[in-house]
């Protein structure tokens, strides 16, 4: 049937961000001992309290067993194999963009990501201050001028630990402690670089907050570390893209994020992830294996929004702990796999404080060979009187070879909790299909057209710019795929 | 004598295997109005289904021609686009996509293949109030979702609508209902 | 021995041995051997504590005369005592046309070999019987099976086979007094066009430990519908794994657990969409008071190749007490796209709304919940199809929630 031809097209279209930047790096030899650990610590000059921090991590990593629970499969992860270290050889040391390598400002630019101030303020779009985080290290963070006039701090984590150490001390490892996971362990010991940001006390960020990752290096993992800090009753929206070149082998990206909303705060975390997903045979690939967490204190509200296209396999669980009363979770994900790419992915909710509020709204679609679970947690313990949830998990299936799962564990301690959970799974529906041809539509449109109407109300949580950027990313990973 | 617009000869259709036409014959010329009755089962829906390109059913033999092309081997949305239009008896709702940006995405998938330029928005939004007005339907509609907890009569207008704002030259439909008299 | 390399559950000869070497009851011995029971960190057991079963010394049982709670169908009856049957109780004389009753230990076919209970079945079970209907036949009265206890450990093990087009109504009944532990296992075999209706009902002592497992094969066109109701015990646990290995099979699997003071029912049901054009149903409810909880997990898988599957799984619970305790796990595991599945699961308190709204009508607080409870509960109640055992249940939740059923 022409239908799963086009399908099929959809779902063959080529990754777009899979070339290689050639720059010099400083690199740590592969593999991973306390010697490796002190060398990135020396490396970032850091102070004694975060060294011997990364040390009580790695020697506790040493007594973990890589988790086996989840539904991917990969083949076993050589942990001495990885280099856990990989910055692009500065020229000089740099004081303003004209100074930034010429080939790391093309590698931006070629994706679309202008680390030119002024470029972007003459544009129509909205400002975007970005950091950006190329291998182990970020290489630039813009509009931090302005944003110093607010009080934020916008920086990159190194320059943070450096420069507002009593900060990091201060929230570092609170809400993702060092031995949390398999993973997240990991990453405490050997976390090269990653974003910081701070709100204080009752600003609203004037502009929209994010951080561009890429992993360019062959062989190396990517371990960066993201601490979010909203003071009582601030504002703050932020998001994140990544992109790697497409090599053959399997790269790790094992990151960490910490959200801490304090009091009456609110923080809005975004992601589109687009790692390399490996090839159409599903060789290659990142493994995203992320650890995200965030917790909230009285009347603060996090909100996770995710659309997950690329990576061979995601796996991950941004959360929320709502400690604080009134405190409120969301989480939006769009999650898609096709070829042999394999998603486990959901959130957990767990609802402390009283009247304490949360919405799942998750859509996996499913494209080839894709392999996909919703899995989350709504644990309601018994302090948390009046909590509610409500939870949606819908899963579009497109072609027979791939697969949709959902595993929702729900577990209230309190009756006076009220949960609500629903999801739903189907195959793109032909009756759809046929009716939007017959108004003249061809059928990849067609398609498109009803998966991004399926993800509408996880899209609309985006902030304007990544919405469309979203919309038009499905529509690549589309191209060609309805059944 | 003109070219007949639709000219239908000898139709045989089978669905999973089992014919259910078993050769029509009809033409239709320009400016013709015609009827199809029948009792229930005898094949009207099935017929409007097949000029429309419904992948479900088989073309045994036998040809159905639109301005003296045969469309038998054409897509759905090819046929569409060269003026035939189905009036769904159930039109199908589309969860998450506004009418409006559907009526859109549609008319200039039309206007694309006639050589048109695509309309801007403002020209999009003065031709569907205009369309709107005609056939009656509440503006509120055309920002909800396609057929999306629309009423029987409300979707049917829908249809209405989408027919009146690509402009078809020719149109079967299916089950003429009283909504059908505020046709212009 | 490399402890990550043990098997999991020891092998039947493990037992053997292990009973040979004491002189207190085998199960006792068993237990003594942590190895062979599940712990709350296999993802199965999550909820699930076994503290319940591991903390007693258990006895071997006593065969004495029980009296038995549980209805007389009039019909075909098998009765247990303590998992030996009971000839003087049990009526096997007679029977119908087509049904053949066979006292016999079946091996069992299809409870997965590596069940940790069914392992310790094979060891312990003493007596067991082979229920067979034959072809076309249908059974116009209800059989019933009876398991009581009194005190002490255990087993039983029933297999039922309908041939092609045969017609069935089962009610199995758990009851007993005292401390005792259960551990049965009833496997129904259902050939093609034929169809099972059964009732299995727990309304045992209140300390009473239960460990169940009802397999299912369907064939062709085969029809399963059953419900599984727990009124009293300290620890039920029932599992229900539904093959539908036929094309056309179709299963409606209900359940009721009413839990109170230190209770826990857990509900484990395993629906396996094998073949195209399944069907599969399940509504399960937990009714939670004092400190009891509830435990729900439901899988569905969609093999692949099932296409036209049409699943549809939905649990609703309702807490009565600040200290009652819910999990709940509605799993879809789903490899191929023609498929059409959907779940749902809800946890609260009686609808205030709706309290509210029987107070303006009149009636007291304490009546309009235990009204509205009972309506809840008697949604289940209300679809049993074996004669007999929907009346018994709703005299019996009358009682509960004082005096409401008609
Ligand atoms: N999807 C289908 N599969 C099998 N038979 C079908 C299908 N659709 C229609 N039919 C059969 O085709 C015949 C014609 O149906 P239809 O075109 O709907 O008739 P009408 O519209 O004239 O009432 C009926 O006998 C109907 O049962
Ligand atoms: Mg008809």
């Amino acid at each position: 049937m022409a239908q799963n031809e086009s399908i099929q097209a959809l779902t063959e279209q080529e990754y777009k961000h899979g070339w290689v930047t050639h720059i010099d790096a400083d690199q740590v030899p592969a593999g991973l001992s306390e010697d490796v650990v002190r060398l990135i610590s020396g490396k970032k000059n850091e102070p004694e309290w975060l060294l011997q921090w990364r040390l009580r991590a790695y020697r506790h990593w040493l007594t973990m067993k890589e988790p086996t629970w989840q539904k991917p499969h990969y083949p076993k992860i050589d942990y001495q194999s990885v280099i856990y270290y990989s910055a692009p050889k500065p020229k000089k040391e740099l004081s303003s963009l004209d100074e930034v390598d010429p080939e790391l400002l093309a590698t931006f630019e070629k994706l679309g990501i202008s680390l030119d101030e002024q470029k972007r303020l003459s544009g129509v779009a909205t400002n975007v201050a970005v950091d950006v985080v190329f291998d182990s290290v970020s290489v630039k963070t813009t509009f931090q001028e302005e944003l110093k006039k607010a009080g934020i701090i916008f920086c990159s984590f190194s320059e943070a630990v450096h420069n507002h150490p009593e900060l990091v001390k201060k929230y570092l490892g609170t809400v993702v402690p060092f031995t949390d996971n398999f993973f997240a362990t990991l990453n405490s010991a050997v976390f090269s670089d990653g974003s910081f940001c701070y709100i204080p006390k009752g600003v609203r960020c004037p502009m929209e907050l994010s951080t561009y990752f890429r992993i360019n290096s062959a062989g190396t993992g990517q371990f960066e570390r993201t601490l979010l800090i909203a003071d009582e009753g601030s504002h703050v929206s932020y998001l994140e893209g990544c992109t790697a070149p497409s090599r053959d082998e399997n790269q790790l990206h094992a990151a960490v994020v910490e959200l801490v909303a304090l009091k009456g705060s609110t923080i809005k975390y975004s992601t589109v992830q687009n790692w390399y997903p490996g090839d159409k045979d599903g060789k290659g690939g990142v493994y995203n294996f992320v650890t995200k967490r965030g917790m909230a204190e009285q009347d603060a509200k996090l909100s996770w929004t995710q659309v997950e296209t690329g990576s061979a396999i995601t796996w991950k669980y941004p959360s929320c702990i709502l400690k604080g009363d009134n405190s409120v979770g969301e989480f939006y994900s769009v999650a898609m796999t096709r070829d042999y790419q394999q998603a486990d992915t959901g959130t957990k909710m767990i609802h402390i404080g009283r009247n304490t509020k949360s919405t799942i709204i998750s859509k996996g679609i499913s494209a080839g060979h894709g392999d996909q679970t919703y899995r989350g947690q709504v644990k309601i313990l018994k302090s948390a009187t009046g909590a509610r949830n409500f939870s949606a998990c819908d899963s579009l299936l497109l072609g027979d070879k791939c697969g949709a799962h959902t595993v929702p564990y729900i577990e209230s301690n309190n009756a006076g909790a009220v949960i609500e959970h629903e999801a739903s799974t189907s195959k793109i529906s032909d009756e759809q299909i046929f009716f939007l041809r017959q108004r003249g539509l061809s059928e990849e449109d067609a398609v498109n057209l009803i998966v991004n109407g399926f993800c509408k109300d996880v899209l609309s949580e985006l902030p304007m710019e990544f919405a469309v950027e979203a919309q038009k990313l499905l529509g690549l990973k589309l191209e060609g795929a309805v059944g | 004598m003109t070219q007949p617009l639709l000219e239908i000869s000898n139709l045989h259709v089978a669905i999973n295997g089992t014919e259910i036409l078993h050769g029509i014959n009809l033409t239709v010329n320009a400016g013709e109005v015609h009827a199809i009755m029948g009792t229930n089962g005898s094949g009207k829906s099935t017929l409007t289904k097949v000029i429309a390109g419904h992948p479900d059913y088989v073309v045994t033999s036998g040809d159905i021609k639109l301005r003296g092309v045969s469309i038998l081997e054409q897509e759905p949305e090819d046929r569409a686009r060269a003026g035939v239009f189905l009036a769904f008896q159930y039109p199908v709702e589309v969860p998450g996509v506004s009418n409006m940006y559907f009526l859109r995405t549609a008319l200039n998938a039309h206007r694309k293949h006639r050589g048109q330029p695509e309309l801007s928005g403002a020209e999009f939004l003065a031709l569907v109030k205009e369309k709107a007005r005609l056939v009656d339907i509440d503006a509120g509609l055309l920002n909800r979702s396609v057929n999306e907890g629309f009423s029987g009569g409300e979707k049917k207008r829908n249809e209405i609508l989408q027919c009146a704002c690509w402009n078809r030259h020719w149109r079967s439909w299916m089950k003429p209902t009283a909504a059908w008299t505020s046709m212009p | 021995m490399d402890p990550s390399v043990r098997p999991r559950y020891a092998p039947r000869d493990a037992y053997k041995l292990e009973m040979t070497q004491t002189t207190q009851h085998p199960f006792a011995a068993l237990l003594a051997h942590a190895p062979a029971l599940p712990t709350i960190r296999d993802e199965d057991w999550r909820f699930s504590p076994l503290r319940a079963i591991t903390a007693q010394p258990w006895a071997a049982p006593k065969v004495a005369a029980t009296s038995l709670d549980a209805p007389d169908l009039g019909g075909p009856r098998l009765v247990f005592l303590s998992g030996k049957l009971d000839e003087s109780l049990s009526r096997l004389k007679a029977l119908p046309a087509g049904l053949t009753l066979v006292r016999d230990l079946p091996a069992r076919r299809l409870s997965e070999s590596d069940r940790p209970f069914g392992a310790l079945n094979d060891s312990l079970a003493r007596d067991g019987f082979v229920l067979r209907v034959a072809r076309d036949a249908r059974i116009g009265q209800p059989v019933q099976i009876v398991y009581a206890g009194s005190d002490g450990a255990s087993f039983a093990r029933v297999s039922i086979e309908l041939e092609q087009g045969a017609e069935l109504a089962l009610h199995e009944h758990f009851c007993g007094t005292g401390r005792h532990f259960l551990g049965s296992i009833t496997e129904a075999v259902i050939g093609a066009n034929a169809s099972l209706h059964i009732a299995r009902v727990i309304a045992d002592s209140s300390q009473a430990v239960h460990v169940g497992e009802f397999c299912a094969r369907l064939g062709r066109d085969a029809r399963l519908v059953l419900d599984s109701i727990a009124l009293q015990a300290e620890f039920a646990r029932s599992e229900l794994r539904i093959e539908l290995d036929g094309e056309g099979a179709s299963c409606e699997l209900r359940g009721l657990a009413l839990a109170r003071a230190n209770s826990l029912f857990d509900h484990q049901i395993h629906v396996d969409h094998a073949k195209p054009h399944t069907t599969s149903r399940q509504l399960f409810r937990n009714v939670l008071d004092d400190n009891s909880r509830g435990v729900f997990s439901g899988r569905v898988i969609v093999r692949p190749g099932a296409s036209g599957t049409d699943a549809t799984q939905q649990n609703n619970n309702l807490l009565l007490s600040d200290n009652a305790r819910v999990d709940t796990k509605p799993m879809l595991e789903i490899y191929t796209d023609e498929v059409k599945c959907s779940h749902g699961a809800t946890s609260g308190q009686l609808d205030a709304n709706a309290v509210f709204f029987l107070r303006s009508r009149g009636l007291d607080e304490a009546t309009a919940r235990h009204l509205l409870t009972f309506a809840f509960a008697n949604e289940i109640i209300e679809h049993i199809a074996v004669p007999g055992v929907q009346q018994w249940l709703s005299t019996r939740m009358g009682e509960r929630f004082h005096g409401l059923a008609e």
